[in-house]
């Protein structure tokens, strides 16, 4: 899943993008009122998710890696090359 | 703020809420990529980084490291040099041949060792015949008679170099050259790596 999410990074964003505008139309198309709530919550954590996604993007990898080493082993696995 | 929030059911929330986490996620991969790109230095389609792992860099180019090469060492320990193209800028691709020829003098200074590995353009190594996905110092390569050393980056096994071979997966790869306690050159930015070249 890890390598699929990997190689095809760009297509899969752009679905997930598409699904997700899909969605807020719809979501405009029946409650255009509240188009001003949903934006600032949107803006809100986006700003604030981006920083925390920078903030803590090492330790989510080094957390990830070293439970695919405790699970499957080292080399010729899921476990992308940095130390052979 | 609290006014806006009040005037929406709180079920009404996980949509914007999933929106910016997924804007979110987005963004801090465009700030890694460029903060990385920022600071890479690119010679004959190889990059290299030297300043991972250093203290002051910032979230971003700290992130950014964490995500090409998690777990990276600094570049006194190790130095990293990454290429999905040949010398020419075209894709590397399993479909061709190529060779990455080191003339004399000229392999990756160390006081350790050095090897050169091949993936997919994921990062993932690929099963192949040989079980080889790396070579290196430690390898056995048999130099050319000049003392220079070509390393046949292809498919299928080049005769009579079968001990030079590194095999390719089909479709886009990736390499990446290690070189383990990088001599002064490697730091200082003086040592570039020679271009891979595409064999017709």
């Amino acid at each position: 899943m890890n390598r699929f999410i990997l190689k095809y990074a760009y297509p899969i964003t752009f679905a997930i993008l598409a699904v997700l505008a899909w969605v807020v139309f719809r979501e405009f198309s029946v409650r255009r009122s509240e188009l001003i709530p949903f934006a600032v919550v949107a803006v809100l954590v986006w700003g604030v998710g981006t920083v925390v996604f920078l903030y803590f993007w090492p330790a989510m990898t080094y957390s990830a890696f070293k439970r695919a080493v405790l699970q499957h082993g080292l080399g010729g696995g899921p476990i992308p090359i940095n130390t052979l | 703020m609290r006014q806006i929030l009040t005037t929406i059911p709180v079920a009404h929330l996980v949509q914007p809420v999933i929106l910016g986490a997924v804007l979110a996620f987005l963004t801090a991969n465009i700030i890694m990529n460029a903060a990385v790109k920022a600071m890479s230095t690119t010679v004959n389609g190889w990059s290299i980084i030297l300043k991972c792992g250093q203290p002051g860099n910032g979230i971003a180019l700290r992130a950014g490291c964490a995500k090409i090469l998690p777990a990276i060492n600094v570049a006194q320990e190790a130095a990293y040099w990454t290429t999905v193209v040949d010398g020419a800028g075209r894709t590397l691709n399993g479909h061709r041949d190529y060779v990455l020829h080191f003339p004399v003098g000229e392999l990756p200074p160390n006081e350790a060792f050095w090897s050169l590995t091949i993936t997919d353009v994921a990062g993932y190594m690929v099963r192949n015949a040989t079980d080889r996905s790396t070579l290196g110092s430690r390898s056995g390569l048999l130099p050319n008679a000049d003392g220079s050393i070509d390393i046949y980056i292809q498919r299928t096994a080049p005769a009579g170099h079968e001990s030079n071979w590194l095999p390719a997966p089909t479709g886009k790869l990736k390499l990446m050259l290690r070189a383990y306690l990088p001599g002064r050159a490697v730091l200082d930015g003086e040592y570039h790596v020679p271009p891979v070249v595409e064999v017709h």
